[in-house]
């Protein structure tokens, strides 16, 4: 089973997202943040193996939150979720 | 207004030197006509007098010649001589010769004239031995300081007397110290002369200058050069039973001196009136030129874009009215520009305190559209996918359209959020911004955009956004005017400032263009750069392009050295 912590501010996305995870089999949200400094939290206390990210975070830059994330918990993948389509986006969160 | 003193100094003083130089030309020759006829005078004076002793001495001679102890002389005739000299007031000697030339008997001079007379016996013995003593043929020569003339006349027996006087010839009535008195017989021979008569006298000058014109025309004036080569001014005159020519000469400088120096008392004269008129121009043109040139200083402050009046407390009433209606000028023009300048700070401060609110703005709405518009659209459209997913598959166009309406409605809402304020400025930078926005602008506008960033662009978030924004505005001025196929954007550090030009290869914008006011975009620019110390240069080059330099002082406070 694949646990999954959701990261986004947005009720109606970390909903629409649960619905769609719910319909799996394999898949379970076990956890969700509205904040940067929710997500730093869950990730030192829980066990994930996938943290989807938004990187519109309101008390903090997603990408500084990502970075912290790749620091306290390197093995975790993280899914990031965002409007950006910019490729300077995507070269970014992989750095 | 001292060239206008100067002019009227010389207007008036020219005529004046004028004036001078003719009446010394006038006098000049009143002068020089003056001592001709002085001259002349002097010569039918001199003429006079020897044509009178010369009359005299014969009529004596031949009375004396005629007494019994002369016609018929013996020893004891010379007694009688003696008798006789008191008829000759200028006489010097009296000889009586006999038919071989021996001295018979001779008067004996004055005691005062002993030198002269024995000198007039020498002459006498040697003239009558060498024949040039002839009857009734006077002769002059000078002796020992003093004009001495002889006469003889034949008496009784081959016998001859001879009478020597000491005639006055020297020309008194004549002031000029440089008198010359010339005689010349009717050969052109010099009889006598005042000047020099030991050079000239026995000399031929028929054929020089005076000489010359006195021989021919008996009697007259001129001025000329005389046998000695001085300029003179000449008088001559004829005495017929001599057959002698008398001519008088004063020499012309000296009858010029007097006049030239009257003429160098009226140049000094000139000359001081001409400094007292100077300095008096000098002293009026003072007074009047320092208002004025106080005036034309303000003037010069004023055209130069500052202030300034003028203080007059001295000068024409007329200057200082008019100083006074200057001042009152610049006071009221003072007074409006100020009121303009800070209207003009007032809206420059409201117009850069609406780009700041306008940002804000720009960046709350797109905010707003982002999380509330983007998430419940993200949410819909999951939500729609998700029960698209039971649709028919014979209601497969419309699920496809559905979803095709569902991303446009999400790109459009990113796009517009992103145009409000993209979010990639303030999550990755000014370059990752400015890198983006060059590749939707060659994504919009089909125009290739080269782009030359540095490495790391360390501006403050209100810096870095205007910035993008000028680069943004500098893009869609490309777009819009340029008909460029071509813009080369660099980004580069300079010192403590951040340079961004922005060159395309297009029409080239023209400086009516450049200075339009409504040239909407090129006037944003330049009010954004301005807010933060920037500084703009727009250049043109017809067919060639249009190139916007941008320079922004990396650091707040600072104003660019651009």
């Amino acid at each position: 089973m694949i646990t999954v912590l959701i990261a986004d501010d947005h009720d109606i996305v970390r909903e629409g997202i649960k619905q769609i995870v719910s319909e799996t089999t394999d898949i379970v949200v076990g956890g969700e943040a509205r904040t940067g400094a929710e997500t730093i939290e869950q990730a030192k206390s829980g066990t994930w193996d996938v943290i989807m990210l938004d990187l519109n975070l309101p008390d903090r830059p997603g990408l500084d939150v990502l970075a912290q994330l790749r620091a306290i918990a390197p093995h975790v993948p993280v899914l990031v979720l965002t409007m950006h389509h910019q490729a300077s986006y995507a070269a970014r969160c992989l750095c | 207004m001292r060239a206008w003193l100067a002019t009227f100094t010389v207007v008036t003083v020219l005529p004046l030197l004028v004036l001078l130089v003719a009446i010394f030309a006038i006098q000049v020759r009143r002068e020089q006509r003056d001592a001709r006829e002085t001259a002349l005078r002097s010569a039918r004076v001199t003429a006079a007098r020897l044509t009178s002793l010369y009359a005299d001495s014969i009529s004596l001679l031949e009375r004396l010649a005629a007494r019994p102890g002369i016609a018929d002389f013996d020893s004891s005739g010379c007694d009688s001589l003696f008798a006789v000299t008191d008829f000759f007031p200028q006489y010097a000697d009296l000889l009586l010769f006999d038919r071989g030339g021996t001295l018979l008997c001779a008067a004996q001079p004055q005691p005062d004239d002993v030198a002269v007379s024995t000198a007039a016996r020498q002459w006498i013995v040697s003239d009558l031995r060498a024949g040039r003593l002839v009857a009734r043929k006077p002769l002059m020569r000078f002796l020992a300081g003093r004009w001495a003339s002889a006469v003889a006349l034949e008496a009784g027996n081959g016998s001859r007397l001879v009478l020597v006087q000491l005639p006055d010839i020297e020309v008194h009535d004549v002031v000029a110290s440089t008198t010359v008195v010339t005689i010349v017989d009717r050969d052109g021979i010099v009889v006598a002369r005042t000047a020099e008569p030991e050079r000239w006298i026995g000399r031929y000058v028929a054929n020089r200058g005076v000489a010359a014109t006195a021989m021919r025309e008996k009697e007259g004036q001129t001025a000329d050069i005389g046998i000695d080569g001085v300029s003179r001014q000449y008088g001559f005159t004829y005495i017929p039973r001599m057959e002698w020519h008398v001519y008088v000469g004063v020499a012309t400088d000296e009858v010029m001196a007097p006049v030239r120096s009257t003429f160098l008392r009226g140049i000094a004269a000139g000359a001081a009136i001409l400094l007292l008129v100077a300095l008096a121009a000098m002293l009026l043109s003072n007074v009047l030129a320092r208002p004025i040139n106080a005036l034309a200083r303000a003037a010069g402050i004023v055209a130069a874009g500052a202030y300034g009046t003028v203080d007059i407390s001295r000068g024409p009433r007329e200057i200082a009215q008019l100083a006074q209606a200057f001042n009152a000028m610049v006071e009221s023009r003072t007074a409006f520009e100020k009121t303009m300048a800070e209207s003009e700070r007032n809206l420059k401060a409201l117009s850069d305190r609406l780009l700041v609110v306008q940002e804000q703005e720009r960046t709350r709405i797109a905010r707003e559209v982002h999380d509330d518009l983007g998430q419940s659209l993200t949410a819909l459209k999951m939500d729609v996918l998700g029960l698209l997913q039971s649709v028919e598959p014979t209601h497969a166009a419309v699920r496809d359209r559905v979803v095709r309406t569902l991303d446009s409605i999400v790109t459009a809402v990113q796009r517009i959020a992103s145009e409000l304020r993209p979010s990639i400025l303030d999550d990755l930078g000014l370059g990752a911004a400015i890198e983006s926005e060059a590749r939707l602008f060659e994504e919009r506008t089909a125009i290739e955009c080269e782009l030359s960033l540095p490495d790391q662009i360390e501006l403050d978030p209100a810096r870095a956004a205007a910035t993008y924004r000028i680069i943004q505005e500098a893009l869609t001025n490309v777009a819009r005017h340029s008909n460029a196929t071509r813009v080369e954007l660099r980004v580069r550090r300079r010192g403590g400032d951040l340079l961004v030009d922005v060159r395309d290869d297009g029409c080239g914008i023209t400086a009516e263009e450049i200075d339009d006011p409504g040239s909407l975009g090129l006037i944003g620019i330049r009010e954004r750069a301005s807010i933060i110390g920037g500084t703009v240069t727009v250049e043109g080059i017809a067919g060639r392009g249009t190139i916007v330099s941008v320079c922004i002082p990396l650091q707040a406070g600072e104003r660019s050295q651009a």
